[in-house]
């Protein structure tokens, strides 16, 4: 869909159309591989957080069931490449934040509450857009 | 009704002959002295009998949950919003492997 026909769409129905998962097309009969199954959950898990800021290039997936990544690259006033990235790990007395630099934080408050949000609504989606599961029986869909 | 309007079976002896198979049978309850107790026991298995292998879909027309017949699998209906961040990425990466494994491939591939 170009560009100018998705803004129109945006304009006359007053909602971003909903982005379609760009699936490699230049192996469309072969398997997929992992590297390109968290790419394609990673496009659903950045856009569960409202538009990337321009410039901005973010990742957000379910590594493997006890890691989620946050990854984020932009570039600052002076166009200096800037890259963060998050591990949460999920403990069982909690979920651990680690950052470069050794840091490392159980997450509380607010931070702990969007993160298990995003996690439900990123399950809810991944299972739907990009494995076409029911969410809630896991059963395929039609 | 007049009488000669009635069904024929209403004219005739409908009365109930509950001993009518022993009558069949060669005994003559007028006139015969009654069967004992070991012939009456036989006839009544011999006609049991009779009626069981005439009959056979009478065995199988009863009205029984069939508990045998294969049954569909139950599914697991779980609201995921109630499952730990632990489960639920459990089950994505579930997903993940069965697509990686080939076992939901194809219908990755239609979709695609």
């Amino acid at each position: 869909m170009s560009d100018v026909f998705k803004k129109a769409l945006s304009l006359i129905t007053g909602t971003p159309p909903k982005e379609t998962l760009k699936v490699p097309k230049n192996r469309p009969f072969k398997r997929l591989t992992e590297r390109e199954l968290l790419n394609l959950e990673s496009q659903v898990g950045a856009s569960l957080f409202g538009p990337v800021p321009t410039g901005h290039r973010r990742e957000f997936f379910c590594l493997d069931k006890d890691t989620w990544i946050w990854h984020e690259e932009w570039k600052d006033e002076k166009g200096a490449p800037k890259s963060t990235t998050t591990r949460y790990e999920l403990h069982d007395n909690g979920i651990l934040k680690v950052q470069e630099g050794a840091r490392y934080k159980y997450i509380e408050g607010d931070e702990l509450k969007n993160l298990r949000v995003a996690i439900r609504m990123y399950y809810e989606q991944v299972a739907r857009r990009v494995y076409k599961r029911d969410p809630q029986t896991g059963a395929k869909l039609a | 009704m007049p009488l000669e309007d009635t069904p024929n079976f209403l004219q005739e002896n409908t009365e109930p002959q509950p001993f009518k198979w022993i009558e069949d049978a060669g005994f003559d309850l007028h006139k015969s002295k009654l069967p004992s107790m070991d012939q009456v026991r036989a006839m009544t298995n011999a006609a049991l009998d009779a009626a069981a292998t005439s009959q056979p879909e009478a065995h199988t027309t009863i009205d029984t949950p069939d508990v045998f017949a294969p049954q569909p699998l139950p599914v697991e209906i779980i609201d995921f919003r109630q499952l730990s961040e632990k489960e639920l990425s459990a089950r994505i990466e579930g997903f993940r492997q069965d697509l990686l494994e080939g076992k939901t491939q194809d219908d990755f591939r239609l979709a695609a």
